[in-house]
């Protein structure tokens, strides 16, 4: 039972944690086997032989217009999707707002707080073709003042699966069965994050349908929180979604580090991770 | 290293000999101090070679032309004498670990290193060829990692010919090493330069990706491979890289790129007397062998002149490492595994001829962050194999073999390649936590070789190593999942109706896995759940205190470390909070309750390990105090079952023992494989002193019950076991 439910994502494995009350608080995942994993991984590795990053804070944006030249530069256009993925419309969000889970776990826009130095959500999609449905997917990247604030906006999605398993993203328009995992750099496979977080669950729409797969991996690396998300579509299978998003994150991730890593010298090696 | 024989001579022209390094085809090797009080490996021909003129006068040219070798990277040529009944040839000892160590130990290297290692070894090579010899045995056995950078050791003096090989050794056909080799060499063609560029390519391929090129298995299998098939350079992800090693790897010796050209080609800065870009691990383990080395009794490292100090970072950085470092054996002796690991691997089968041991392994955190609990551990074992073996009608000698992990994911995996190489070992306890077991497991369960552990009970690490139901590994005691599921029905049970959760991300996985647990089962149990979130860059986590008291948080669960949990407590305490405080098990240790102080007085945690101090582990607890003159710390007394299970279970497999009746059957035990010891442990149903040990379809362990304790006065302080249904 405790086996049934291993999704590798981005290299990392999500365990289900819920061992002795079973995995499916909120409701089961569709497509739900129960002998082997369901997502096999591209990327799968060892957490051996890379270095841990180091930020240079020198280089970490001070300003919002340094912050978002720096989401600029990083944050994933269809290039670094699957095949088949384009741009949605509209494309862009308001780089000014970002969205904040309520009480009565509902996403409304708000002002970005004082923390935050800039943000910006890209939208994509696979648009329905040969019997399957759409699929959509986006990429969010976020620049703090602080890696400090930057770990707290991470700490705060997981508090928000603890609170909400279902959410409410627009009217019409659902999340349901959320749980996440965070994962330190080491952990479970995490070779590019400061800190890995995934979520999963299922979308739901009263025009598109579902449930369907739905997840999100958001990592931290120094003042940066970036991340990716996909909702299934009718016919999609989670290896097809899988292969759509794998090497978004980690790439975004290498990206950041190019812009706002130390330079690396010739040092490298492991930093074993756990406790 | 190992001590001389009677038969061996103690000294040779103007060497004293201090110990045998390695015994190979063609004689044995030496280390050596010479006059100067330099250090030597001293190579000694054996006699039926001496004896061939032919051999000798090869022998005589070789050493003349090894004397004209000029190259930082390859040991320089001391001395030989080539004319007395016992010919020997002297180079500088380096007292490092072999590039073939470094990557068993510390995995594949990136593929910068690589590329400068290929550097160095084409330069190595190209003063080897320059002065007209041919060193025929390229592997990572002959590459010495020393503190100012790599060495070429055995470089094709004193190496016979494969007509000779034939003649005069009868177990082996070709000179070298399988693996290797180049297509000539397998097909005992004569062979020049660029027979050694082809090893070259093997060498950087098994540098890069930890595997050969043209697979392992039976010699004569790989020879065919090597001849026929295409090289397996899937796994170099550098492409260039890839391309270079292709080409070094052709079949025809025309075709092969020359060591002047694979210098050309790999566009890195060749070091210069240093190691520093070597990757940590290596360059910890070449430090601690090194002063491992030098550290042998006669060894003095004032008298070493191989070993400058090379200016700048390099050396301060390799310093600070050894500082930290301490040996990785935990047992036996480490120096004569260095010398048996450096000599070929081909030739020192680990069995002896006097017959099989049965042997359990021991992988524990004896170092690193868990060293307490890795400590507790093995010495329980230890009493319960020293017991074991007391007993009269034991039906064979159990050896126990056990190796220091630290905790460190590389050094785990490569604990756990020895372990599952020795064919001796049947079982292995450990490994002590997640760090470990994440790399580690998926070693033994290629290999068949069953693992039980007492003390690794996430549920995340098996998974994210295997992404499947594990087959040799067992867990002999309450995942942590149950310690947070009985934690949520011990805090309603005391009256929490608004549990609060704060979950300190210094905690890792371990911490964070029982999350979605405490979710689930407060929804269940009816409560309300409240929970925090702190990241592991807050320096302080109480300052979300005053935010859940504010949302009616009568009761507290954290998880996280001991340290982190202090000002927590201290928090609480200063609020006057008096509701159920519980820890998880990883911050429930003696460092919380002196960090905390008063502070920490009331705090429970469940467990998963039984006090060593219960009445029901009394007989344990007693024979442990006797043996080591002190009491067994946590987690003891399970690993103390979890061996005597072990060996019930191989008392029952090796079937007519000298049982009960006394008989006097002298019939050799049958020795279990592998695959029957896993068979028989997961049937198990065997009464130890802390539970009757049964496993699920998962090799989990069954319970229905974990420990609880509390601080009273300073310390955690037993309350007995709680059910789960409670």
């Amino acid at each position: 039972m405790a086996y049934a439910r291993a999704l590798r994502v981005g290299g990392v494995v999500a365990a289900c944690g819920g061992l002795l009350l079973g995995c499916t608080s909120g409701g089961g995942r569709g497509g739900g086997g129960s002998a082997s994993p369901s997502v096999p991984s591209g990327t799968a590795r060892t957490p051996s032989a890379s270095a841990t990053p180091e930020m240079d804070p020198a280089r970490e944006p001070k300003t919002a217009t340094q912050a978002q030249a720096l989401i600029e530069q990083v944050i994933s256009g269809p290039e670094l999707f699957g095949t088949g993925v384009q741009r949605a419309t509209p494309y862009e969000s308001d780089p000014g707002q970002w969205a904040v889970l309520g009480d009565d776990c509902l996403w409304r826009l708000k002002p970005l707080p004082g923390d935050a130095l800039a943000t910006l959500t890209r939208h994509f999609e696979v648009p329905a073709a040969g019997g399957k449905g759409a699929v959509r997917l986006s990429a969010t990247v976020t620049v703090h003042r602080t890696a400090l604030d930057a770990s707290w906006e991470q700490a705060r999605m997981l508090e928000e699966d603890l609170d909400c398993t279902e959410q409410t993203q627009r009217p019409g328009e659902r999340l349901t069965g959320l749980q996440s995992l965070s994962f330190a750099r080491g952990e479970g496979g995490n070779t590019s994050g400061d800190d890995l977080l995934l979520e999963t669950g299922q979308c739901v729409s009263d025009t598109r349908g579902g449930p369907y797969p739905y997840w999100w991996q958001q990592a931290v690396l120094g003042s940066v929180v970036a991340g990716t998300s996909v909702c299934g579509g009718r016919g999609r299978s989670e290896q097809e979604l899988n292969s759509l998003v794998v090497e978004v994150l980690p790439r975004m991730l290498l990206r950041v580090e190019q812009e706002i890593g130390r330079p690396t010298g010739s040092a490298s090696g492991t930093k074993g991770g756990g406790s | 290293m190992e001590r001389l024989l009677p038969s061996d001579p103690s000294r040779l022209g103007g060497y004293r000999l201090l110990g045998r390094l390695g015994a190979g085809g063609m004689g044995v090797v030496y280390v050596a101090r010479g006059t100067a009080g330099e250090l030597a490996a001293v190579k000694v021909i054996q006699p039926e070679f001496a004896q061939q003129t032919e051999f000798r006068a090869r022998f005589r040219r070789e050493a003349e032309s090894a004397r004209g070798v000029d190259s930082p990277w390859v040991v320089p040529v001391l001395g030989a004498d080539t004319e007395g009944p016992a010919p020997w040839l002297a180079t500088s000892f380096v007292p490092g670990p072999s590039l073939a160590e470094a990557v068993a130990e510390c995995g594949p290297l990136p593929a910068r290193v690589v590329r400068v290692l290929g550097k160095v070894l084409a330069r190595a090579l190209d003063a080897v060829h320059r002065a007209g010899l041919v060193h025929r045995d390229v592997k990572p056995g002959n590459v010495l990692l020393a503190l100012d950078g790599p060495r070429l050791i055995d470089f094709g003096i004193a190496r016979p010919t494969a007509a000779e090989e034939t003649e005069l050794t009868s177990d082996s056909m070709v000179v070298g090493t399988p693996g290797f080799l180049s297509p000539e060499q397998a097909r005992a063609l004569p062979v020049g330069p660029a027979s050694d560029v082809f090893s070259l390519g093997c060498v950087l391929a098994y540098s890069a990706t930890g595997r050969l090129p043209f697979g392992t298995g039976a010699a004569d299998a790989l020879l065919y491979r090597t001849v026929h098939d295409t090289p397996d350079l899937d796994g170099v992800e550098d492409a260039e890289l890839r391309s270079l090693l292709a080409r070094c790897l052709a079949k025809e010796p025309e075709d092969r790129p020359q060591v002047g050209a694979i210098d050309t080609e790999l566009m890195e800065d060749a070091p210069t007397g240093s190691i520093g870009w070597l990757p940590d691990p290596v360059v910890r383990m070449v430090a601690d062998r090194s002063a491992r080395m030098l550290a042998l009794p006669g060894v003095e490292p004032t008298e070493v002149p191989d070993v400058p100090a090379p200016p700048g970072p390099g050396r301060r950085r390799v310093l600070a490492l050894a500082a930290g470092g301490t040996a990785l054996l935990a047992a036996g002796g480490g120096a004569a595994l260095w010398a048996a690991l450096r000599d070929n691997d081909r030739t020192t089968p680990r069995s002896s001829a006097t017959g099989r041991s049965w042997t359990i392994g021991v992988q524990a955190d004896l170092s690193g962050p868990l060293k307490a609990a890795g400590t507790a551990q093995e010495r329980a074992a230890r009493l319960a194999v020293e017991q074991f073996n007391s007993r009269e009608d034991k039906a064979f000698t159990l050896t126990l073999r056990v190796l220091d992990d630290r905790g460190e994911p590389a050094r785990a995996q490569a604990v756990a390649r020895r372990l599952t190489a020795d064919r001796d070992v049947l079982a292995v306890l450990g490994p002590t936590g997640y760090a470990s077991a994440q790399s580690a497991v998926a070693v033994y369960e290629s290999a068949g070789l069953p693992l039980i552990t007492v003390s690794e009970l996430s549920v995340s690490a098996v998974q994210s190593a295997l992404l499947a139901k594990p087959k040799s590994y067992f867990r002999a005691a309450p995942l942590a999942a149950y310690s947070a599921y009985a934690t949520v029905t011990a805090l309603t049970a005391q009256g929490s109706r608004r549990p609060g959760l704060l979950v300190d991300r210094a905690g890792g996985i371990t911490g964070m896995e029982s999350v979605n647990v405490v979710h689930s089962s407060t929804h269940a149990a009816g409560t309300a759940l409240y929970a925090r979130v702190v990241p592991a860059l807050a320096p302080d986590v109480s300052t979300v205190v005053a935010d859940m008291l504010a949302h009616g948080v009568d009761g507290f669960y954290y998880t996280g470390t001991p340290e982190r949990a202090a000002p927590l407590a201290r928090a609480l305490a200063a609020r006057g909070f008096n509701g159920p405080r519980f820890l998880d098990t990883s911050s429930a240790t003696p460092a919380f309750v002196s960090a905390a102080g008063p502070a920490g007085e009331g705090w429970q945690v469940l467990a998963p390990y039984i006090d060593p101090a219960a009445a029901v582990v009394r007989p344990f607890s007693t024979a442990y105090r006797k043996r080591y003159g002190a009491a067994p710390g946590d987690w003891a007394a399970e690993a103390y079952d979890v061996t005597r299970l072990l060996a019930d279970r191989l008392t029952a497999l090796a079937g007519s023992g000298r049982s009960a009746s006394g008989g006097t059957g002298e019939s050799a035990p049958h020795r279990p494989t592998r695959a029957q010891v896993t068979g028989a442990l997961a049937k198990s149903r065997f009464k130890g002193l802390v539970t009757t040990y049964t496993f699920d379809a998962d090799h989990q362990f069954v319970t229905q019950r974990v420990q609880r304790y509390q601080v009273k006065d300073g310390r955690f302080v037993y309350l007995g076991p709680v059910g789960l249904s409670s």
